[in-house]
């Protein structure tokens, strides 16, 4: 074999190893008995929308290792009104995964894959109906995020006064993002939280009264929380 | 008689006004979330935003990555590995 012909080969093996993505597929709604499944990937309860298999997959894999960049998508390829979130020319998550800037992700640590502010970051979306101080309180008490105590009796930001906090407790929060739980992640954002955090997490989604649509998006307006970034 | 249609006149009038101003912000908020123009222009074949065949070169990189995707059983994710490969 000649040597210019290898250098082609060992050009194009690389570009393909770094072009390639792996692949990791819940699927939260398995028909199939548990010994029957092979190796398809499951969720422990089908709640909270795309919220369950996201901290599933953190949960599973957190200990063994977690790939440079994760993304997060939803199960729909394109379409005009079923991916409409997707933020690409022609709604396109193939598109969007191989635009999808790296080193950006890598440098940024969360990047919501939608851009447009509509819904999620507009006038009309200032108080946000879905999280209130309780609810805030419920998922981020006795976790890593900045602003609570070990014990989480620090709960909502804002509260100046341990006498504001039953009030502040039931108000709408501000809390805006571009809509739709579709992101990518850097590994060492995931890390930047402790395993138990993402174990509460998944568990307010079992626990909570909410139901799977209504767990689901309270999930949604708070990635970028879980992520490191300001809740506006 | 006539005091009547003078008062239904511009009724009728300011409803067809108020119908229409929130039919045009209803518009506007889709056009907004859907983006129907970029979609179209996209699908035109000869448009520059309608071919992305292989991964742009700043996707392209020593990162090893991971997409994760929740799915229905009756969903078809076989986009992922035939477009998305490993």
């Amino acid at each position: 074999m000649s040597q210019r012909k290898l250098a082609t080969i060992l050009v194009l093996a690389d570009y393909h190893t770094f072009c390639s993505w792996q692949h990791a597929i819940y699927i939260v709604n398995p028909s199939r008995a548990p010994e029957e499944r092979g190796d398809m990937l499951t969720t422990p309860v089908n709640k909270g929308h795309e919220a369950m298999a996201y901290l599933t997959y953190i949960v599973d894999n957190y200990n063994s290792g977690i790939p440079s960049i994760v993304s997060f998508l939803h199960a729909h390829r394109s379409g005009f009104f079923e991916a409409w979130h997707v933020d690409t020319p022609l709604h396109d998550n193939v598109i969007a995964m191989r635009n999808l800037r790296l080193d950006y992700v890598k440098q940024n640590g969360y990047v919501n894959l939608r851009c447009n502010w509509n819904p999620g970051c507009k006038k009309t979306s200032r108080v946000n109906g879905h999280i209130n101080g309780e609810v805030w309180h419920e998922i981020f008490g006795n976790t890593s995020t900045p602003g609570f105590e070990q014990d989480g009796s620090a709960a909502v930001p804002g509260i100046s006064s341990p006498e504001d906090g039953e009030k502040m407790l039931y108000m709408k929060m501000r809390i805006w993002t571009p809509c739709c739980a579709q992101f990518a992640v850097s590994k060492e954002q995931i890390y930047a939280r402790p395993l138990e955090d993402y174990l509460k997490f998944r568990q307010w989604v079992v626990d909570t009264e909410k139901d799977d649509a209504a767990s689901g998006r309270v999930m949604e307006y708070l990635w970028h929380i879980i992520f490191g970034k300001e809740a506006v | 008689m006539k005091c009547g249609v003078r008062i239904i006149k511009p009724v009728i009038w300011l409803v067809l006004l108020v119908t229409t101003a929130v039919l045009l912000l209803v518009l506007e908020d889709k056009c907004e979330t859907y983006d129907p123009l970029a979609y179209i222009e996209a699908s035109i074949p000869w448009s520059k935003s309608a071919h992305y065949s292989e991964p742009a070169p700043y996707n392209v990189g020593q990162h090893d990555k991971i997409i994760v995707v929740a799915a229905l059983e009756e969903q078809d994710v076989s986009w992922i590995p035939d477009d998305l490969p490993e």
